[in-house]
C-alpha cells in the first residue's frame, strides 16, 4: 500500500466550480513529489486536502493507511499536528512570537514544547543566532528557514510545501532547497507545489495539473541524466582550467542556470558544496572522468579517422559519448593506440586498457 | 526528536508567553477592552458601595421615625379588663427570644386615665384634669423617638419624676420643676383605690401628636398606683434592619409570644421598604445599563482582536491547534483582562462612592468588602461571557481559505 493514496479526488467549491476533477495518484513513503501547473489548476487545493485543511467533495484520500474522510475534526487536528509539516510561500509565522517560540508552537500543539529542542532545530537551519528575533527582524529567507524548522520539529511523515521559494532570492532559494534535500534524504515524504521547473526538477517525480485534472506524471526525464553528465563535465573542465580540486562556483558558469540540478547532484552525492565552492565526490569523480574520457576519445576518432574539424567535432562527440559502453570505449582507446590528448590538446583520462607508461 | 517523553516541557510557559505577547502585540485593543471593563467595574463598585452605605444611612434615618413593631394583647387576652392588658413577662421573652439583636430598643407602655392636678392647687383651674398617664421607661422611649422635643430633662429617671405633654402643661399652667399630683380615676374592681402620688415635672414633651396630651411616669410607679403590677398595655419596639429582616423578626416573635399580637407599624416599615426599594431599583437599573454597555464594548473589541488575528488562528489550526485550545487562548485573555479591570475598578469605584456618598447623601461610605470579590469575579465572568461571540468566529476560521487569501 502506498503512503499517499488518492483515488478519484474531486473538489468543488460552492457546489459548482471544480478545483480538482477525479485525480488519482499515489506516492511512496520517502518520495519527493513536485506538483506543477498553471495558476488555478488545483495545486494548492490538492495540498490543502493532503494537509487535512480541506475535505474532498468526492473520492478517497488516505495517508499512511488512514482514510482522512473517516477522521473527526479533533482527529484531523491531531493528524496535522503529528503527521504533517507545512511550509508556506508567505511563511505564516506568528508575528508576535520569536523564532524559537514559533517553532515551539508546533511542538505545543503536538505534545510538549521544548525550548532547547526548538533552538536546536533553528541551529540546524542555520539560525542558531536568531532564536530570539521576531519575524519582522528576519529576512524572507530566514523566515522561511524558521518555517522549515517549524515543519520538521515534530519529525512529521509528510511535509507539504506550497511554493516554498516563491518569495526568496536565489541565495536563500538554494539554502532552503538544500534543507529540503536533507529532509528528503532523511526519509521524509515531500509534496511540493511549485511553478519553477528548476525546483520541480529536484523532485523524484513531477505531476502536472491542468484545470484540476492530472495532465502528466513524469519521473526523471531522459534528458535529466544527460544534463547531469554535462554539468559533471563542466566541473571537470573548470578544475582543469584552474588546476584546483575545489572549484569556486563563480568559475562554473553553468551553475547559475542549473542551480536546482546542482542541488539534485548534491543530493545524489555526485558533488559537494562547501562555502561557495564545488568538489566532485568519490561517486562523481569516476563518472566525470569516464564521461570526459569517452568524449575526448570520440573527438580523437572523428578527428584522426574522419578528418572532421570544429564545430562538427564537438557536436558529434557529444552525440555519441552517451552511447559508448565501457567495452566499446576500451576497444576505441586501443584502436586509437591509447591517445594521451584530445584534438584540442586536453588530456584524456587513462583507462584500464591503457599501458602504464 | 519528536518523542514526547524526551521533551523538556515548556508548554505551560509557552501558553502564557503567547497570551502575554498577543496582548502586548494588540496594546490599543487590549487597552480599550481593559478600559471598558475598568470603567464598568468602577461604576458597579461605586454603586454597590454607595448602595450599601446609603442603605445603612436610610435604615438609621428610618429608625428615628419611632417604633416599627408593636406588641399588643389580643382581644381574647384582655377580655376581662376594660382596656386589654398583657403580662409584663413578655419583656423577658423579648430579652432571650428570637429577633433579639443588638440595637433593638424595647419600651413597655401602660396607658391609664388618671386624675392630674397641680401642687399646690391652682384656684383658677378645675380640681383635676382627666389625663392619659403613660407608665414607661422614658429614656428608652426617648431613644425610640429621637425626634421628640423635650424642654427640661429626665436625667435621673427618678421614680418621682414625670414628663408631661405640652398641651397638658399648658392646661395646668405647669412647667419643668413644678409638681403635679396624679391619682387613679377609679379603683380597679376588687382593689382599694391607690393613693395619689406627687411627681416633679422633669420636662415637657412636644411631638405634635397624642403624646402632647399625655403624662409619662415611671412604669412601676403607675402600676403600683393603679394596682396593675406586672401588666402593660403594649410594648413598642424599634427593630433594626431592613424591612425584610423586620418582617422576619415579627414572624419569629409571633411564634414565641402566644396571646400577644405582634404587628408592624406599616407606615414606617412600608416607607422604609419603598424608599430602599426605589434606591435599590435605581442602582440595579444603572448597573444593568452599565453592564450592557460594557458587554457591547467588550464584545466589539474582542471581535476586532479575533478578526485581526484571523491569520494567526489559521496558522495555529494548520499546525494542529484544536478549536478548544484556540478558544481557551481568547477566553483566558478576556478573563485576565476582566480580573485586572475588576480589581482596579473596585479601587476606583470605592473612591468614587466615597466622594459621592459624602457629597450627595452626607454619609461616610466604608468599604463593603463583599463587593471586591463580587465585582472582580463578575467583571471576569462578563469578559469571558462577551468573548463567546468572538470565540465562535475564531472557531469558524478555515485555515485553507484564510492562508490562501494572502
Amino acid at each position: 500500500m502506498a503512503f499517499i493514496e488518492i483515488d478519484g479526488l474531486t473538489k468543488r467549491f460552492n457546489n459548482s466550480v471544480a478545483a480538482l476533477r477525479g485525480v488519482t495518484l499515489s506516492a511512496e513513503k520517502g518520495e519527493w513529489l513536485a506538483v506543477m501547473g498553471p495558476s488555478g489548476s488545483g495545486k494548492s487545493t490538492l495540498l490543502n486536502i493532503l494537509g487535512c485543511l480541506d475535505s474532498p467533495s468526492e473520492g478517497r484520500v488516505a495517508i499512511g493507511g488512514e482514510n482522512l474522510a473517516e477522521l473527526s475534526a479533533g482527529a484531523l487536528a491531531r493528524f496535522r499536528a503529528e503527521k504533517v509539516g507545512f511550509v508556506f510561500q508567505q511563511f505564516h509565522l506568528v508575528p508576535y512570537l520569536t523564532a524559537v517560540e514559533n517553532v515551539m508552537l508546533a511542538q505545543y500543539f503536538h505534545s510538549l514544547a521544548d525550548e532547547a529542542e526548538a533552538a536546536e532545530a533553528l541551529r540546524r537551519v542555520g539560525l542558531g543566532d536568531r532564536t530570539d528575533h521576531l519575524p519582522s527582524q528576519l529576512s524572507g529567507g530566514e523566515q522561511q528557514r524558521v518555517c522549515v524548522a517549524r515543519a520538521l520539529i515534530n519529525q512529521p511523515n509528510l511535509i507539504l510545501a506550497d511554493e516554498p521559494t516563491g518569495n526568496l532570492d536565489e541565495v536563500n532559494e538554494a539554502i532552503v532547497m538544500g534543507l529540503f534535500t536533507d529532509l528528503h534524504r532523511e526519509g521524509h515524504t515531500i509534496v511540493m507545489v511549485t511553478h519553477d521547473p528548476e525546483i520541480g526538477r529536484m523532485a523524484e517525480r513531477r505531476i502536472e495539473l491542468h484545470h484540476g485534472r492530472l495532465a502528466e506524471v513524469a519521473g526523471f526525464p531522459a534528458g535529466e541524466e544527460e544534463l547531469i553528465d554535462n554539468l559533471l563535465k563542466a566541473v571537470w573542465h573548470a578544475r582543469e582550467d584552474f588546476r584546483q580540486e575545489v572549484v569556486a562556483l563563480s568559475n562554473v558558469p553553468e551553475f547559475e542556470k542549473n542551480r536546482a540540478t546542482f542541488l539534485l547532484m548534491e543530493q545524489e552525492q555526485l558533488v559537494r558544496f562547501d562555502g561557495g565552492a564545488v568538489t566532485l565526490t568519490r561517486q562523481g569523480e569516476p563518472r566525470a572522468r569516464d564521461l570526459i574520457r569517452r568524449h575526448r576519445l570520440a573527438e580523437r576518432l572523428f578527428s584522426d579517422t574522419f578528418g572532421l574539424e570544429e564545430p562538427l567535432l564537438d557536436a558529434n562527440a557529444c552525440r555519441i559519448e552517451h552511447t559508448l559502453g565501457p567495452e566499446v570505449t576500451e576497444k576505441l582507446c586501443s584502436f586509437l593506440d591509447h591517445p594521451r590528448t584530445c584534438p584540442h590538446g586536453s588530456p584524456i583520462p587513462r583507462g584500464a586498457c591503457c599501458p602504464a607508461h | 526528536m519528536s518523542n514526547r517523553d524526551a521533551r523538556h516541557s515548556s508548554g505551560g510557559t509557552l501558553f502564557w508567553r503567547i497570551w502575554f505577547r498577543s496582548i502586548a502585540g494588540k496594546r490599543s485593543q487590549a487597552a480599550l477592552a481593559l478600559t471598558s471593563l475598568l470603567v464598568g467595574a468602577a461604576l458597579a463598585a461605586a454603586l454597590l458601595n454607595l448602595h450599601s452605605g446609603v442603605q445603612r444611612k436610610m435604615t438609621e434615618e428610618f429608625r428615628s421615625y419611632g417604633a416599627n413593631v408593636v406588641l399588643a394583647p389580643t382581644s381574647a387576652a384582655g377580655a376581662s379588663e376594660s382596656a386589654p392588658l398583657m403580662d409584663e413577662a413578655v419583656l423577658e421573652h423579648l430579652a432571650a427570644g428570637p429577633g433579639q439583636r443588638g440595637g433593638m430598643a424595647v419600651a413597655p407602655l401602660l396607658h391609664v386615665v388618671m386624675r392630674v392636678s397641680t401642687v399646690p392647687a391652682d384656684p383658677r383651674l378645675p380640681e383635676f384634669e382627666n389625663v392619659v398617664a403613660v407608665g414607661t421607661n422614658f429614656s428608652v422611649l426617648r431613644a425610640i423617638y429621637p425626634s421628640w422635643r423635650i424642654e427640661g430633662s429626665m436625667e435621673s429617671e427618678a421614680s418621682a419624676d414625670c414628663v408631661i405633654g405640652a398641651h397638658v402643661a399648658r392646661r395646668l399652667h405647669a412647667r419643668a420643676g413644678d409638681t403635679i399630683r396624679i391619682a387613679p380615676d377609679e379603683a380597679p374592681a376588687g382593689d382599694a383605690p391607690g393613693a395619689p402620688h406627687a411627681f416633679r415635672i422633669a420636662g415637657t414633651l412636644s411631638t405634635g401628636a397624642a403624646e402632647d396630651d399625655q403624662v409619662f411616669v415611671p412604669l412601676q410607679a403607675l402600676q403600683r398606683m393603679t394596682g396593675l403590677a406586672g401588666r402593660v398595655s403594649l410594648v413598642e419596639l424599634n427593630v433594626p434592619g431592613e424591612p425584610a429582616e423586620i418582617e422576619q423578626t415579627i414572624h419569629a416573635l409571633g411564634k414565641v409570644l402566644p396571646g400577644v399580637e405582634v404587628r408592624a407599624v406599616h407606615s414606617v416599615v412600608e416607607s422604609e421598604g419603598k424608599v430602599l426599594g426605589t434606591i435599590r431599583g435605581l442602582l440595579v437599573s444603572l448597573t444593568a445599563l452599565i453592564i450592557g454597555i460594557v458587554a457591547l464594548c467588550m464584545m466589539a473589541t474582542m471581535t476586532t482582536i479575533v478578526l485581526e488575528r484571523k491569520r494567526d488562528i489559521a496558522v495555529m489550526k494548520a499546525l494542529g491547534a484544536t478549536d478548544r485550545l484556540v478558544a481557551r487562548l481568547f477566553l483566558s485573555e478576556s478573563a485576565a483582562l476582566g480580573a485586572l479591570g475588576g480589581l482596579a475598578g473596585f479601587g476606583l469605584g470605592f473612591v468614587a462612592a466615597r466622594a459621592l456618598g459624602q457629597r450627595l447623601f452626607e454619609v461616610a461610605i466604608s468599604p463593603a468588602w463583599w463587593t471586591l470579590p463580587t465585582v472582580s469575579v463578575a467583571t471576569a465572568a462578563l469578559a469571558v461571557a462577551t468573548t463567546a461571540v468572538p470565540v465562535k468566529i475564531a472557531r469558524t476560521v478555515e485555515p485553507a481559505a484564510v492562508l490562501k487569501g494572502d
